[in-house]
């Protein structure tokens, strides 16, 4: 073989791992990317159901502190009204003043805010569920699989509930009775 | 996956060097390299740019609008030219030119986001009767330029006076990258077929018209239209939002799922009511959004759908007075995680490219003159004479 085609054959095999090489070290950074995503989303999707439950709990007692007094001012509005004058008849009463109105706007409010938290939070689990969908990828297909298929898959937690496990286990859901 | 075209010329290359090693230059063999490099750079990048490319609308409102006079000016410069005698030898010279040049009257408007428009004379006289102001400008054009100005030319200006009816909204598009519309996130949506596009009249999204986008799709109502494109003039830029009211009359909820799904979830700025009417009823809300707003989004389809009956003002200036204060803007660089992979037409595509402009080229450095040793020869030769000037 002449000298020159020995020369350009070296050229081309270090051309060869020179991209070889760039695509190892593209491919292991973005793994450790992803990695260090899916433990930075772990910790927010703790402190987000904190925030769930947090904003939840202080928004039922305010509605439930707001039931309750509604309830003493009512009772004691009721009692006066038919204890103190009782010659009078009642329900012509009744027609003439204006009771107080019971809000339902707050527990509406609660209502929104229980849906809404519990949307934010799916929607964090469904990130992290996504990294690693991601991550998944990257180490099974080719020609990634050659650099970081070793790597360890991601140990992610979804937050679910026991009827949900349970329904996902049997594969059955027989409690379909809405009444 | 689309770098493995790299091969084809890589391999091209060792078969050139020991078939027709003496025929073959240094610069050929980097051109045989770097030409389908180019290529496979190329067909990557326009494969990623098409799939992820998208359009937003931007919105803004008009804050002033100009009418410049006509106006000329003339200016002496000097002039490089070149001349050939009769025996082939070219001359450098120089002289002194005068230019005029003439700027044409144009009437402007200018918005809140230092965006400028060219618009009509009639359209700049609405404006100036609709804000009831027009003053007079001298541009003072002698005074900034070293020119002769031989016609001066001045301007009048209006000047928005800050009433919400007499907003002149402006919504222009805008391009920006979505990952998510072609990846295979959780977060994508399903692809929706033409029937069922067609079976529950989902809409597409209205062209650019600058100073006449319509954001409500579905129901006819000029001053609800009004109304929502100027809640979003003014809170484009200071909410970075743009809302829209779709109205889908005699259709289950499935038709809002259906339309979220084709519009890929909206824009990233969008805020997006649909509203299923029976009659005048309003039967079912949904909220196309990808902010992370979630309580925004539930209290409004809440509150819209509590309303019962279906009155577009009302449903506009609600959502105008509401969900701009509410609204953040999900930033789309959150989904940067998301890998775009050139499709496998594009792969094919590139792979055919690199491989018939790899024979080209190998076709082209096995038939010219140019050979190794020759190269080496030549330009060893230019070397040893540059040395040898330079002592």
């Amino acid at each position: 073989m002449h000298k020159i085609a020995v020369w350009v054959i070296i050229a081309v095999i270090i051309v060869v791992a020179l991209i070889l090489t760039v695509m190892g070290i593209g491919y292991k950074n973005r793994e450790v990317e992803l990695r260090n995503q899916s433990v930075a989303q772990q910790e927010a999707n703790k402190n987000i159901y904190d925030k769930t439950w947090k904003v939840v709990q202080m928004k039922a007692q305010i509605a439930d502190k707001y039931a309750g007094e509604f309830k003493e001012i009512y009772t004691g509005l009721m009692d006066a009204r038919y204890s103190a004058d009782s010659g009078n008849n009642p329900a012509f009463k009744w027609i003439q003043e204006q009771s107080p109105n019971f809000s339902t706007e707050l527990y509406k409010e609660l209502g929104d805010s229980i849906s809404g938290l519990r949307a934010e939070f799916a929607r964090v689990q469904n990130r992290l569920i996504d990294i690693k969908r991601e991550h998944e990828n990257l180490r099974m297909k080719f020609p990634s699989k050659l650099f970081v298929g070793k790597r360890e898959a991601l140990d992610i937690q979804i937050v679910t509930s026991a009827k949900t496990e349970e329904v996902f286990n049997s594969e059955r859901e027989d409690n379909v009775d809405l009444f | 996956m689309i770098w493995l075209a790299l091969f084809i010329p890589l391999i091209a290359i060792i078969f050139v060097s020991v078939r027709f090693t003496k025929r073959i230059s240094i610069l050929e063999y980097i051109l045989l390299f770097a030409i389908p490099l180019a290529c496979i750079a190329i067909g990557k990048y326009a494969s990623t740019y098409s799939q992820t490319h998208d359009i937003e609308y931007w919105n803004s409102f008009g804050v002033r609008a100009m009418y410049e006079e006509e106006w000329k000016e003339r200016w002496t410069e000097t002039e490089t030219y070149t001349t050939t005698d009769g025996e082939g030898n070219t001359q450098t010279h120089t002289r002194i030119v005068t230019r005029n040049k003439t700027h044409p009257e144009q009437w402007s408007l200018f918005d809140d986001i230092e965006g400028s428009y060219s618009i009509s004379k009639s359209y700049f006289e609405q404006i100036c009767t609709l804000w009831s102001n027009r003053t007079f400008k001298d541009m003072q054009r002698e005074e900034n330029t070293s020119h002769t100005i031989t016609k001066d030319g001045n301007a009048y200006v209006a000047i928005y006076d800050d009433l919400f009816d007499h907003t002149i909204p402006v919504c222009k598009q805008h391009t920006y990258e979505n990952r998510i519309q072609c990846s295979k996130s959780v977060f994508n949506f399903e692809e929706v077929s033409d029937e069922t596009k067609a079976q529950y009249k989902l809409f597409d999204y209205p062209p650019e018209d600058v100073f006449g986008f319509n954001p409500i799709l579905g129901h006819s109502n000029q001053r609800a239209s009004s109304i929502l494109s100027h809640h979003n003039a003014h809170n484009g830029r200071r909410r970075q939002i743009h809302m829209m009211l779709l109205v889908f009359q005699d259709q289950s909820l499935e038709a809002g799922l259906f339309q979220e799904s084709y519009w890929k979830g909206g824009n990233k700025n969008e805020f997006i009511l649909c509203v299923g009417l029976k009659g005048n009823e309003i039967k079912w809300t949904r909220i196309i959004s990808w902010t992370e707003q979630e309580e925004l989004k539930i209290r409004v389809a809440r509150k819209i759908k509590e309303m019962e009956k279906f009155d577009a003002v009302q449903v506009v200036s609600y959502m105008g007075e509401e969900i701009p204060s509410g609204f953040l803007r999900k930033k789309f660089a959150d989904f940067n995680y998301l890998s775009v992979e050139p499709t496998m037409t594009a792969i094919w595509i590139t792979f055919a490219i690199t491989f018939i402009v790899t024979l080209v080229i190998m076709i082209i450095a096995i038939n010219n003159e140019c050979d190794f040793e020759g190269f080496i020869e030549k330009f060893g030769k230019r070397r040893h004479n540059r040395y040898n000037s330079f002592g």
